[in-house]
C-alpha cells in the first residue's frame, strides 16, 4: 500500500482533519438516507436490483459508523495497554468492513444468480430511475469528498469508506441501465437481475483487493524487500565500526517502529555509540520517510538472537565491505 | 528438538487437523440433513481443533517453511490472524445458527430431528473417543501446553456428541424442544469461546501489552538488580507462544562499550530468569547525562 503523508497536510488544507469528521457524518447520513429510499422504491416497482442496492447502502451505514469510531481510537497515543500505539485498528476495522462487504456481494450475485435462473424476475417499475439517479449524486459526492481526506490526512478508514461509495456509484450506475434496458420488453427484463448480479461481483471485486491490502499491513509487510541491506549499509558508513545483526519492523499505522540490533566492538565509551546512534536516526529519518520511531538495541555477540537475523549471504557481504 | 521427533510431532498434528476437519464436515452435513441443530453445533466445536492444530502446524514449520522477502513474518502474527479469521467464522456462525434456532422455537415449528442423527453421533462420539485413545500416548512428544489444548477439544467434543445423541433420543420421544435447547446451550459455549480468542488475536495484531500484573514483576524484578541503574519504557508484548521484552536502561555517563555489554548481559539474565516462557530480550541504554539513544 502506498504510504502517505501523515503530518505535512497541503497549504490550504489546515482544517483537513475536521473536515473528514463532518464528512463522515455526511457519509453517514447520506448513505441512511440512500437506503431508506432504496428499499422502499425496491419493493414499490418490484426491482431486486434497487433492493441488492438498497441493502448494500445499509451495510454503508454501518461500515461508515464502524470507520468514524475506529478513526477516533487509532488517534489515540500509545499507552501501557498498546505500548505502540492504536494505529492498526483502522486496518482490522476496514478488514471486517471489507470482509463484510464481500460477503454481501456473494449474497447478492447468488441471489440475483437465482432469479435468473429460476426466472422470477417481472419488469421493474420507472420509479426506480430517479432514485438511482439520486444514489449516483449523492455517491459521488461522499466518494469525492472521502478520497480527498483520506488522501490529505493519510486515513486509511476514510479511504475504505470512499470506496465503500464508490461501490454504491458502480452498484447504482449498473441498477439504472438495469432497470432503464427492462422497460424496453419483457425480453429485457432480465436485465435487472443482470444488473445486480453485476453489482455483486464489483462488490467482491473491491473487497477482495482491499482487504488483501489491509492484510498486509496488519502482517508487518515491509515497506522494501531490501531494506535491510540498505539499513546495513547506512550503518557501515558510520565512523564507529558497528554492523547491524537484527531488525525488529512494526506497523504502527502510517510509519513503522524500527528496532536495531548493532554489534560494537568493545573500544570506546558509550559516548560514542551514542553520537553515532543519534546521527544515524536522523539520517534513517531523513533517507526512510516510512520510518517513525527508531530504538537501538546493543546485541551481545555470545546470546542467541531470534529476531529476524540478517541471512548468511547479507552478513559474508557485509565483512567483504568491512575489509 | 531433533529432525525424526520434529518429523513425528508434525505427522501427529497433521493427523489432528485431518481429525478435526473431518469430524467437521461430517458433524455439520449430518445436523444439517437430520435436521438437529446440536448436532450443527458439535461441528462447529470442531474448529476450535483446526485452530488448535493449524497454529501448532505453522510453528512447527517456522523454521522450515520457505522465507518471503516482503514479510517478516514472525509466526505468532500469523498465529493471531488464523485464530482471528477461524474465531469470526465461528462467532457468525453460532450467531446464525442460534437466531435459527430461535426461530423455530417462537414460531412453533419444531420438527423433531431424524433418527439418523443419533447414529451419527453416536458414530462421531465413538470415534472421537477411539482417535484420543490411540493418539494419546503420542501427544506426550508434544509440549505439555499443547496437548492439553488437544485434549479439552476432544473431551469437548465427544460429550458434545453424546449430548446431541441424547437430545435427539429425548425430542423423538418425549420432549421435541430438547435438541434446539442443546443447541442453545452449545451456541453460547462456542460463542463466548470464540469471542476469547477473538479478543486475544485482536489485541495480538494490535501488539498489545502483556498483562500489567507480569508487566509490573518483570519491572520491579529489574529495578531491584542494580540500585545505580534505572529501567525505562519496559515493554512486554506476546507474539505468539513468545514474550517480546525491549527496555532502556539508564547507565553511568563514563561507561565503556565492554562495561555497558556487561548490563545488557546481565539484565539478559535477570530477564531469564523471571520469564520461564520463551521471550526475546532487547535492551537500549541511554546516559544519564546523555541525549536519548
Amino acid at each position: 500500500m502506498k504510504m502517505r503523508p501523515t503530518n505535512n497536510l497541503p497549504e490550504g488544507c489546515s482544517d483537513c482533519l475536521n473536515c473528514s469528521d463532518k464528512i463522515m457524518l455526511w457519509s453517514i447520513g447520506g448513505s441512511f438516507f440512500l437506503a431508506i429510499i432504496k428499499l422502499l422504491g425496491g419493493v414499490y416497482s418490484s426491482s431486486s436490483g434497487l433492493m441488492a442496492d438498497g441493502i448494500q447502502s445499509l451495510s454503508c451505514v454501518i461500515g461508515s459508523t464502524i470507520i468514524m469510531f475506529s478513526i477516533r481510537i487509532s488517534k489515540k497515543q500509545k499507552d501501557m495497554h498498546f505500548p505502540f500505539g492504536y494505529g492498526k485498528v483502522e486496518y482490522l476495522v476496514s478488514m471486517i468492513i471489507f470482509s463484510l462487504l464481500m460477503g454481501l456481494g456473494v449474497y447478492i450475485s447468488g441471489s440475483s444468480l437465482l432469479l435468473m435462473l429460476n426466472g422470477n424476475y417481472d419488469i421493474p417499475g420507472v420509479s426506480g430511475v430517479p432514485i438511482a439517479a439520486i444514489s449516483i449524486f449523492v455517491n459521488f459526492l461522499i466518494y469525492k469528498y472521502s478520497i480527498c481526506a483520506g488522501k490529505k490526512t493519510g486515513s486509511n478508514g476514510m479511504i475504505a469508506n470512499a470506496y465503500q461509495a464508490k461501490a454504491d456509484l458502480y452498484s447504482s450506475t449498473a441498477v439504472l441501465a438495469g432497470i432503464a434496458l427492462a422497460q424496453l420488453g419483457t425480453v429485457f427484463a432480465i436485465c435487472d437481475p443482470l444488473a445486480a448480479f453485476a453489482v455483486g461481483l464489483l462488490i467482491i471485486k473491491d473487497g477482495v483487493t482491499h482487504w488483501k491490502q489491509n492484510l498486509q499491513v496488519i502482517l508487518d509487510k515491509v515497506p522494501d524487500p531490501e531494506y535491510r541491506s540498505k539499513l546495513q549499509a547506512l550503518v557501515l558508513n558510520e565512523p564507529l565500526g558497528a554492523t547491524l545483526e537484527y531488525v525488529r519492523l512494526k506497523r504502527t499505522g502510517e510509519k513503522y517502529w524500527l528496532g536495531m540490533g548493532l554489534n560494537v566492538s568493545d573500544g570506546g565509551g558509550l559516548d560514542v555509540l551514542e553520537e553515532t546512534t543519534s546521527h544515524l536516526k536522523s539520517v534513517l529519518h531523513s533517507r526512510m520517510s516510512w520510518i517513525g520511531h527508531v530504538e537501538f538495541f546493543l546485541n551481545v555477540p555470545d546470546e542467541p538472537v531470534i529476531a529476524a537475523p540478517l541471512s548468511d549471504t547479507d552478513s559474508s557481504e557485509d565483512e567483504t565491505q568491512k575489509s | 528438538m531433533n529432525q525424526s521427533a520434529h518429523e513425528s510431532n508434525e505427522k501427529i498434528v497433521y493427523s489432528l487437523l485431518m481429525f478435526f476437519i473431518c469430524t467437521f464436515i461430517g458433524q455439520v452435513t449430518f445436523g444439517s440433513l437430520c435436521g438437529s441443530n446440536a448436532q450443527l453445533f458439535t461441528g462447529l466445536m470442531a474448529l476450535f481443533g483446526v485452530v488448535f492444530a493449524t497454529i501448532l502446524l505453522i510453528r512447527l514449520r517456522e523454521n522450515t517453511a520457505t522465507k518471503n522477502s516482503w514479510f517478516d513474518i514472525s509466526a505468532g502474527k500469523l498465529e493471531f490472524f488464523i485464530a482471528l479469521a477461524i474465531s469470526s467464522i465461528i462467532v457468525i456462525a453460532s450467531a446464525f445458527i442460534l437466531f435459527f434456532t430461535l426461530h423455530i422455537i417462537l414460531a412453533h415449528t419444531i420438527i423433531a430431528p431424524d433418527l439418523l442423527s443419533a447414529w451419527t453421533s453416536l458414530l462421531f462420539a465413538a470415534i472421537t473417543w477411539f482417535f484420543l485413545v490411540k493418539v494419546q500416548p503420542d501427544m506426550e512428544s508434544l509440549e505439555e501446553e499443547d496437548a492439553q489444548g488437544f485434549r479439552i477439544v476432544m473431551n469437548s467434543l465427544f460429550f458434545a456428541s453424546m449430548l446431541s445423541l441424547l437430545g435427539v433420543v429425548i425430542s423423538r420421544s418425549f420432549i421435541v424442544v430438547m435438541d434446539n435447547l442443546f443447541a442453545i446451550l452449545f451456541s453460547f459455549c462456542t460463542a463466548g469461546y470464540s469471542i476469547f480468542y477473538l479478543y486475544k488475536s485482536f489485541k495480538g495484531l494490535m501488539d498489545a501489552s502483556c498483562h500489567r500484573d507480569i508487566v509490573n514483576h518483570v519491572t520491579e524484578h529489574l529495578n531491584a538488580v542494580d540500585p545505580d541503574i534505572d529501567i525505562e519504557e519496559l515493554t512486554m508484548t506476546q507474539v505468539g507462544k513468545v514474550v517480546e521484552v525491549l527496555f532502556v536502561i539508564i547507565v553511568p555517563h563514563d561507561l565503556s562499550l565492554k562495561e555497558a555489554k556487561n548490563y545488557v548481559r546481565k539484565y539478559k539474565g535477570e530477564v531469564a530468569s523471571v520469564l520461564s516462557d520463551s521471550h526475546e530480550t532487547h535492551i537500549g541504554f541511554k546516559r544519564m547525562q546523555g541525549s536519548a539513544s
